[in-house]
């Protein structure tokens, strides 16, 4: 990982993330990929499924497990790792 | 108890600064007991955030078969060949992949026998046996009578004979099954599987019936089940829960026969899911307490009860969290990280984990449910306000996309661990 190090976590929060979506790198077989999406837009997107303005099946219910400051960090975590596709990652 | 003390010394030394720093990784040795979602997941996992480590994974079978999707097999709807998976992937990843029962542990010399008489030495162990049937808890249900009232709750072969018995029952017949008290294996599991039996025989055996004889009275996404199994079979699946007597305290294999304390039912397919617990090596391992499961300290996963172990998976008591494959895997990459650190000298992190298990009502009808949880001092809780299950006035094109996640999450995840 080329990456700052993010807190771990986060880190954690992420990995539990690719239960569901592609792990950056691996075949696009996940539910959405988050290729070429910014940390700005994953992070809009995740506190609009957490306050009910966007519906989706399970993503409402599991955002409002973290507050918008932990989305955000997800968010930011999530888009750098897809960013780099690091050596590391499969 | 070592394992907290040692938590302390580790909590003490911690350096906050960075995950995983390869650049001073330790060359530790861990050794993985059971190669499936739990197993697999955290073998692969300590190799990609530290490939100086030595991890050796002790799975028994060459071949693994997955019991996510398996009811869809029971069903018609996928062969059993797309449940198995090898562990080419896991070995070409540096994993030192042993194919061979372990038959014992002695947490003191920190010494795994396997069944060839080979004895691994470790630093840290990860045992993710799974689950093992409990042969003692219904009378007249031992191994042998597995071979005629499957229980197809470890996917394979017995998959396959509760498919073949309903292909094969006469017309009209009676499918019974029962279903343990909790906690077991994929809570939801047994009404998506008597789902997709009446989905078959709606098709092809139209007078045939379900009978659900239950340990409970109340079951996982159980309004969910009932509403879509009134509007889409009518009345060929009849639930009776523990109020209503349906607890099954004997079987007879022979006669096929299914008894409660109330009555006897004659039976032309007999699925019986028996109680559960850890698999064995956990109990010769000295990790189990006396409900059968594997006590741990929630946020390392490292057991109450021995040093240097770490349970995860079904064997695990993670509380809130569900015995599912969705948890195995979260859990796996939780404690990869955990012993990772713990062998560099840092401390845990606190991290929160997430389950979603997907129920197919049928092959275009799916139905979720999520949760978040958090390590708390002694145990995995919930986090309220968040999780739950899919809306109950949800539209047949939600239940469809469900339905496709639950195919894909799948993919994803068996990607992911054996790809
Ligand atoms: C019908 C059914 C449907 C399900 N559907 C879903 C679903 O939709 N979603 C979901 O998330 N979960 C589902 N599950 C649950 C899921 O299958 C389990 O929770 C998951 O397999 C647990 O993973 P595990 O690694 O703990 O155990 P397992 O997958 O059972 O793996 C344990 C492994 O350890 C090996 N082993 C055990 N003892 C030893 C030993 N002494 N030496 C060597 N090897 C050993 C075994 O051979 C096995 O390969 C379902 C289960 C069933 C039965």
């Amino acid at each position: 990982m080329q990456a700052t190090e993010p807190d771990p976590a986060t880190a954690v929060s992420v990995q539990a993330c690719y239960g569901c979506h592609a792990r950056p790198g691996t075949e696009a077989n996940g539910l959405v990929s988050f290729s070429a999406r910014s940390a700005l837009e994953i992070t809009n997107k995740l506190k609009a499924y957490r306050s009910g303005e966007l519906t989706s099946t399970v993503m409402n219910r599991i955002s409002r497990g973290y507050s918008p400051a932990e989305l955000e960090s997800i968010a930011a975590h999530m888009a750098e790792l897809t960013a780099n596709e690091a050596p590391c990652s499969r | 108890m070592i394992s907290r003390r040692n938590w302390i010394r580790y909590s003490g030394a911690g350096v906050a600064a960075s995950f995983i720093p390869t650049s001073h990784a330790s060359q530790g040795r861990v050794v993985v007991i059971g190669g499936g979602f739990a197993g697999a997941s955290v073998a692969r996992e300590l190799r990609r955030l530290n490939n100086a480590l030595s991890v050796s994974l002790i799975e028994a079978n060459a071949i693994y078969t997955a019991c996510p999707l398996s009811n869809m097999v029971v069903g018609g709807h996928r062969k059993i060949s797309q449940q198995q998976f090898s562990y080419a992937a896991l070995s070409a990843d540096g994993v030192n992949v042993i194919h061979q029962p372990a038959v014992d542990v002695d947490p003191e010399r920190h010494l795994v026998t396997l069944r060839d008489g080979n004895t691994l030495n470790y630093e840290k162990l990860i045992l993710a046996p799974g689950i093992d049937l409990d042969w003692q808890a219904l009378q007249g249900y031992d191994k042998t009578a597995a071979e005629l009232l499957p229980h197809a709750w470890k996917a394979g072969p017995q998959t396959t004979l509760l498919r073949d018995q309903l292909r094969s029952m006469r017309e009209g017949g009676l499918v019974v099954m029962s279903v343990p008290k909790s906690p077991y294996r994929c809570p939801p599991g047994p009404y998506e599987r008597a789902s997709l039996i009446a989905g078959y025989l709606k098709q092809n055996n139209p007078r045939a019936k379900v009978l659900i004889l239950d340990s409970k009275d109340s079951f996982s996404k159980k309004p969910l089940f009932l509403s879509a199994w009134q509007s889409l079979y009518g009345d060929i699946i009849e639930w009776q829960g523990e109020s209503d007597g349906a607890t099954v305290t004997a079987v007879n294999a022979e006669n096929r026969t299914v008894s409660t304390d109330f009555e006897t039912v004659q039976a032309d397919v007999a699925n019986i899911i028996p109680p559960q617990k850890a698999g064995k090596i956990a109990h010769l391992a000295g990790v189990t307490d006396r409900s059968g499961w594997c006590p741990i300290e929630p946020v390392t996963f490292s057991s109450t009860l021995q040093p240097d172990v770490h349970v995860i998976g079904d064997a695990a008591i993670a509380n809130a969290m569900p015995k599912s494959a969705f948890a195995a895997n979260a859990q796996a990459k939780l404690c990869a990280v955990q012993v990772t650190r713990l062998l560099n000298g840092e401390s845990p992190v606190h991290g929160k984990l997430i389950n979603t298990c997907y129920s197919l009502v049928a092959p275009d009808y799916g139905i979720s449910v999520a949760g978040v949880y958090q390590p708390g001092e002694k145990i995995w809780t919930e986090i309220d306000g968040a999780g739950g299950v899919s809306p109950a006035d949800a539209s047949r094109e939600t239940r469809a996309v469900e339905a496709a996640y639950a195919q894909r999450w799948f993919d994803n995840l068996t990607t992911q661990v054996f790809a």
